[in-house]
């Protein structure tokens, strides 16, 4: 191993290499004769400035995020990606066709990801679906993805057909949601029929006592109180007159085990070293 | 007979011509900074003046500048960077280089004292690649905007070139190495235009080479310590450096020394950075000290920083949509300062990460879109911030 990070007192300083003779190896010959370029694909310069590197931040991270939301069994955020959107709103020395391309865009994808969430909450029992579900999703996303790459890549031509087919998905979608949020009004004011109803029968206190007085058979509370009502003597332990009580409960000789984040602070080090 | 005129065309084709559109540029800048700081004279001489008129005025105008001040602050206040996600335990040691993809922000570089070097997605965090060679620390990284290379330098004394299309493959990705430095090499740096690798460390020479064919180009000596910091340009000055021995020095390629060198810091200089589109220098010394450098005349635009405490800077990094730069500390402190003013717009603290006592900040950089900021620390993690 060098010496190199060893504190010395006159560190060694390059000089000039003398001009003259110099003797070759043949190792010292580059065995690689040419430099590669960054070709197409890989991030040259020229095609990055065509990409909107804001907006595939954004998504990026938006979907890195639910990927991980979803891994713990959450729902994907959806207000989260509305404001990171929000917070890369285009300014003012963008095209005004590309903004409104965008925001038609943002706005497709967070339907879309409001359908998945409310699809997810329907069929959580079902996790073997779910799961190649979410698979397909992804996938669709991914694809979308790649759509809208090759769309903003793509030249103006392509923009009207383009637009006129995002409105009518757009339409598509919102038609949708239309007919789920109806369905989901109808659910819900059957359900508050069904509370009206209970609340009618059981709700007067003259007529459910009982109920009133907080003594449902069912709550651990009355139970307790109803095995301790019978006899009114006070139930004492049998070291209630005791002074000195579990003198060793809160000792503890060991020394908590505690997480150090490096090698030469940890306990085992320290242990070795004490040896 | 022939002449020595005629034999040696004097009127060459390597003397360059005069660059008169950055000569322009360049007094322009000057010219506006020496108006701003003139305007700010003009204004305390006044008060001075009228501080002899009477006392009573004096005192309102404290009170009207006291609060001219307290709507400057609100205003740089807006500025508010918060801890966005920790990534714990990115390397195995300190982590003291960090940087970003420049073509494509995709992605980001960092190395390690556990001589490794790793890329990860600059959006999820998650590691593509881990580079390993380096026997010692890595110190130095360099990505390449024209090649799919990295560049790195290490307390090995080697520099490496490795070949990111091969991150993956068994033989390992290195493919050059250029040999020569006699000290850990401490800053790399790539010549924007021409194929040129100029290294520097501990040895206290800066080596210039060819990058395809592994020969040493150049060895520009002058510096008296180590070299710290190395930044270059497709413009005079081409390279410049910082180094140990408190002064900065840029230097002219052409003839292979430095035309010029700044001794204005009183302490050795642990930084230096450059504007990635002015032609600007900010250099902070070991005394928390920092100065503002205008290229190439070397003029002393600006310097701020609490100076004569001890604060130990560890990096710098500036973002150039909103002029913003982080100078970041040995004791986890963080610093937001207005390049152009050099007020401190924002000050706050990293949380160590838990089995951390304290976490020093080695490296930063701003991504390319300057939404994120990426903090290398001490407790072996990589930290990204955002703005509110």
């Amino acid at each position: 191993m060098s010496n190199a990070h060893r504190p010395t007192w006159a560190p060694a300083v390059g000089r000039e290499s003398k001009s003259g003779s110099r003797s070759f190896f043949q190792q010292d010959f580059s065995a690689r004769t040419k430099l590669k370029f960054r070709t197409p694909g890989q991030g040259t310069e020229g095609e990055v400035g065509t990409r909107d590197l804001k907006a595939e931040l954004a998504r990026a991270e938006r979907e890195a995020l639910d990927k991980k939301r979803k891994a713990k069994g959450l729902p994907p955020l959806a207000g989260g990606h509305e404001g990171a959107g929000s917070g890369l709103m285009i300014t003012e020395g963008e095209d005004e066709q590309v903004a409104k391309r965008r925001k038609l865009l943002e706005e497709a994808a967070a339907l879309d990801a409001d359908d998945s969430d409310d699809d997810e909450d329907e069929e959580s029992g079902e996790k073997a679906v779910d799961k190649g579900k979410g698979k397909a999703v992804e996938e669709d996303s991914a694809n979308e993805d790649d759509s809208d790459n090759s769309d903003s890549d793509s030249d103006s031509d392509d923009d009207e057909d383009d637009t006129a087919a995002l409105m009518a998905e757009l339409a598509k979608i919102k038609q949708e949601r239309a007919e789920e949020a109806a369905r989901l009004a109808a659910e819900q004011a059957d359900s508050a029929a069904q509370d009206r109803d209970a609340e009618i029968a059981l709700g007067n206190p003259l007529l459910n006592l009982q109920a009133a007085l907080g003594q449902t058979p069912d709550s651990p509370s009355a139970r307790s109180t109803a095995t301790a009502a019978p006899g009114f003597a006070v139930k004492r332990r049998w070291d209630d007159d005791l002074i000195f009580k579990n003198q060793a409960v809160g000792q503890d000789d060991k020394p908590k085990k505690e997480f150090i984040n490096d090698i030469l602070r940890s306990e085992f080090h320290r242990k070795f070293m004490s040896k | 007979m022939a002449t020595f005129t005629d034999v040696f065309n004097l009127e060459d084709s390597a003397i360059p011509e005069p660059d008169e559109l950055s000569e322009a540029i360049y007094k322009s800048t000057r010219l506006g900074y020496l108006f701003s700081s003139a305007n700010d004279g003009t204004e305390s001489q006044l008060n001075i003046q009228r501080q002899d008129e009477s006392q009573t005025e004096n005192q309102n105008e404290i009170k009207a500048d006291s609060e001219a001040n307290s709507e400057n602050r609100a205003e740089a206040q807006e500025l508010n960077w918060r801890l966005l996600r920790v990534l714990a335990n990115a390397h195995l040691g300190w982590v003291r280089l960090v940087t970003v993809d420049p073509v494509t922000n995709d992605w980001f570089v960092t190395g390690s004292s556990d001589s490794t070097i790793k890329i990860w997605d600059l959006a999820s965090l998650a590691l593509k690649a881990t580079i390993t060679g380096h026997v010692m620390g890595v110190r130095a990284l360099a990505v390449s905007k024209k090649f799919p290379y990295l560049f790195s330098g290490s307390e090995d004394r080697t520099v490496r070139c490795w070949d990111l299309e091969k991150t993956n493959s068994s033989l390992g990705s290195q493919i050059r190495d250029y040999h020569g430095h006699v000290g850990g090499v401490y800053a790399v740096s790539l010549h924007p235009e021409l194929d040129l690798l100029v290294t520097g460390g501990k040895d206290q020479v800066v080596r210039v080479w060819d990058i395809r064919t592994r020969a040493q180009a150049m060895v520009l000596t002058g510096h008296r310590n180590d070299i710290t910091s190395i930044a270059t340009a497709s413009v005079d000055p081409q390279v410049i450096t910082s180094s140990m021995d408190g002064t900065i020095r840029l230097w002219d390629l052409r003839n292979q020394r430095s035309y010029l060198t700044l001794t204005q810091h009183s302490k050795s200089i642990r930084l230096m950075q450059m504007h990635p589109t002015e032609m600007t220098a900010c250099s902070a010394d070991s005394s928390g000290n920092f100065k503002q450098w205008l290229l190439p005349g070397g003029d002393l635009l600006n310097e701020f920083g609490e100076s004569g405490q001890d604060k130990i800077v560890n990096s710098l990094a500036i973002e150039p949509n909103s002029n913003t730069l982080f100078a970041g500390y040995d004791d986890g402190h963080m610093e937001f300062y207005d390049y152009v003013s050099g007020s401190l717009v924002q000050t706050t603290r990293t949380t160590p990460a838990p089995g951390s006592s304290n976490s020093s900040i080695y490296a930063s950089t701003f991504d390319m879109l300057g939404l994120r900021l990426l903090t290398c620390e001490g407790d072996k993690c990589i930290k990204v911030w955002g703005e509110d």
